[in-house]
């Protein structure tokens, strides 16, 4: 009994001497205190944290493949063939960075078009917003960046289109590809540029973002429903700890399941080595998050009056983007207001991206 | 797939506030009626057993919720994965031509002999195995701890209902 | 036997439940993960080399191979017999060298000496230099583990 005793001693003294330096008291009483409301949009706040589960899980899969990954021209192909079939379950580890790389960008679009359509955005919520426009961006760099890595005939000409769609940007462009690529043209200086972006600058940029938006949700708690009885709410809402991480609990589980699962049985391959001077395979298409951009592209006649086609379409989808970005100014009705027509246009976004996406895989 | 669950669930917010209230909505506010009463009502836990079982009712209708949710993603990344297969399996065939037709025009390239595309899989039987009882055990694992979380959930609420904890609350 | 009542409770089985699965679950994750953070030894099982190319060097020095990643020495003693060591100081891994004129391996990193059968007899090694067993079958040398046949 005695041993026992003394040790619990130590540890208490240890916890104390911790809490006088680091104060942690006030972050788990914050915690004891916090609430999630508890109504018929709730269901969306599962997405957040589901985004959070997924990018540790890519952070832990991308530092392992990271110590057998070589980006150079020679190498990258080889070493991607040898975490396959060498590395003692690396196809699993590959095939699950892949996997949840898929995942985390069809819950970014769920969690991005749950919060336009029941407005979460509004006043106070600005900020929130505005870094949540960030962190898809620089999520779907992360998309487009590791695509290339593997360095097959598919992530060459898909870098190729991708990097030369700035070109067509007015007075910047040309300088945007010359920065993604290191260069003129796609070359090994590209590859190492970006697995420098995949590795270090996007994790560290994602990760202050994911800071910064995570403690203003923390700051202001969750959003209510457009018209909700504020007193009402209150009184249903559940504490956070343990009542709402119990529930997600359940939601990472099943899904981590899923995605093993899936990464499983369905292991991405990989192509020969990409040859810089060979002719672009045929019918060459991007990933399916960028579908709809790529046929938005297609569509436009090569010259529009006096200007190129690209340029319209590209300027146009920057100005969407643009938009999209200060929603919550454009859209700074008080909280009460329905907004029925940003509703809409969501619906519309969404039916337009998934035309999109359909007619680019049949065309 | 995503637009048949997504959609109606999602347009009922917008219409719902100022208007007449949508069913569910209607469900739930009724449910946290009661909820909220019976604390008032029954402090010494008279009626308790009904207020677990309206408990229970709220909180399968919230499993209810979290399926759907979970069904809306899970559409979502099938919609996914279908376009990224489709998109890859679109690319195999072109991938075939080019290769043969490099080997016409520059065989010494292609000397090297390097294999057209590597299959990921499992690297021996054993490793199979291993990769299936894995499986086997994270479903069960997946299995037994939703049911406990469920029983934790319904443990914790109750706890939350009563004001267990009210002190610590202001 | 029979106790009058539980010795713990509904919530504390809940719990240590939970706790405990989810700790077992979370650890059976964590197994594929070292596995690929930690590959096995790819030593080679043997090293095949020509017989020719080994063939015309004088006794009392030494012929360098490769040993998986490590630099094997095959040696060619006075006697005419050909051993072989890998070539590896058993103190801190540091490449060895062979110096026939005093007959003996010699490790710069922490000034340590090996006599000619790779006994360790001054300086900081512990233990031996590695032997490995030669064999010569035909035109080949093979080199293998001791003690493997």
């Amino acid at each position: 009994m005695k041993p026992i005793g003394s040790l619990k001693r130590i540890m208490a003294g240890l916890a104390a001497w911790m809490e006088e330096r680091l104060g942690i008291e006030a972050a788990r009483d914050f915690l004891r205190h916090k609430t999630v409301p508890q109504n018929r949009h709730t269901i969306w706040s599962y997405t957040g944290s589901l985004l959070l589960l997924f990018f540790s899980i890519q952070v832990v899969t991308g530092i392992i493949l990271a110590f057998y990954y070589r980006p150079t021209l020679e190498e990258a192909n080889k070493s991607i063939a040898r975490i396959m079939t060498e590395v003692p379950l690396g196809w699993v580890i590959r095939s699950v960075h892949f996997w949840s790389a898929t995942f985390m960008i069809a819950i970014v679009f769920v969690h991005l078009l749950s919060i336009w359509i029941i407005k979460s955005y509004r006043k106070p919520r600005e900020l929130t917003w505005m870094s949540g426009v960030f962190l898809l961006v620089f999520t779907l760099a992360f998309g487009f960046t590791g695509y290339l890595l593997p360095w097959d005939d598919l992530s060459l000409a898909a870098t190729k289109v991708g990097t030369d769609i700035p070109r067509s940007i007015p007075v910047v462009g040309a300088w945007m590809t010359k920065f993604l690529r290191g260069g003129e043209d796609v070359s090994g200086d590209t590859l190492t540029r970006f697995f420098s972006f995949h590795v270090s600058i996007l994790p560290l940029l994602v990760l202050a973002l994911i800071a910064f938006h995570v403690y203003l949700i923390q700051k202001l708690g969750m959003s209510l429903p457009v018209g909700a009885d504020e007193k009402e709410e209150a009184k249903r809402a559940i504490p956070f700890w343990p009542n709402f991480v119990f529930r997600e609990m359940i939601v990472w589980l099943i899904l981590f399941g899923v995605l093993v699962t899936i990464a499983v049985f369905w292991p991405p391959s990989l192509g020969k080595s990409a040859d810089l001077m060979a002719p672009a395979p045929e019918g060459i298409k991007p990933e399916w998050y960028f579908l709809f951009l790529f046929q938005t592209l297609k569509i436009f006649p090569a010259k529009i009056l006096f200007i190129s086609g690209d340029t319209v379409a590209v300027s146009l989808i920057l100005l969407g983007g643009i938009l999209f970005f200060f929603l919550p100014l454009l859209d700074n009705r008080p909280a009460g207001r329905k907004g029925k027509v940003i509703t809409w246009i969501a619906f519309a976004f969404i039916l337009y991206a998934v035309a999109m996406s359909v007619w680019s895989l049949l065309g | 797939m995503m637009k048949k669950s997504g959609l109606p669930n999602l347009r009922e917010p917008d219409g719902s506030c100022l208007g007449s209230p949508p069913p569910f909505l209607a469900v739930d506010l009724a449910d946290i009626d009661v909820r909220e009463s019976t604390p008032l009502n029954a402090p010494g836990g008279v009626s308790s057993r009904g207020a677990k079982r309206r408990g229970d009712l709220r909180l399968s209708d919230n499993i209810k919720k979290l399926i759907a949710a979970a069904l809306v993603i899970a559409a979502v990344i099938l919609w996914a994965a279908l376009l990224g297969g489709q998109s890859a399996e679109a690319m195999v065939p072109a991938l075939g031509a080019n290769q043969t037709a490099d080997q016409q025009e520059e065989p010494k390239v292609q000397a090297e002999a390097q294999p057209e595309k590597i299959v990921a899989g499992p690297q021996n039987i054993k490793e199979k195995t291993a990769t299936y009882v894995f499986l086997g055990w994270m479903w069960i694992s997946i299995g037994v701890l939703v049911y406990v979380l469920r029983l934790k959930i319904k443990e914790v609420d109750r706890l939350h209902a009563i004001k267990f904890f009210s002190p610590d609350r202001k | 036997m029979k106790f009058k009542e539980s010795l713990f409770s509904r919530r504390q089985f809940l719990n240590g439940l939970l706790g405990g699965w989810l700790g077992a679950f979370l650890a059976s994750i964590l197994y594929p993960v070292l596995r690929a953070i930690f590959p096995p030894e790819k030593e080679p099982d043997q090293v095949i080399l020509v017989s020719s190319d080994y063939a015309g060097i004088p006794a009392n020095t030494v012929k360098m191979f490769a040993w998986g990643s490590k630099p094997g020495l095959l040696k060619k003693t006075e006697k005419d017999e050909l051993v072989a060591f890998v070539g590896v100081c058993t103190h801190l891994d540091c490449n060895v060298i062979y110096l026939p004129d005093q007959k003996k391996f010699f490790c710069a990193c922490h000034d340590g000496w090996y006599d000619e059968n790779g006994t360790n007899i001054s300086g900081p090694p512990p233990r031996p230099l590695r032997r490995l067993s030669v064999t010569v079958e035909g035109d080949n040398i093979i080199i293998k583990k001791e003690g493997a046949t």
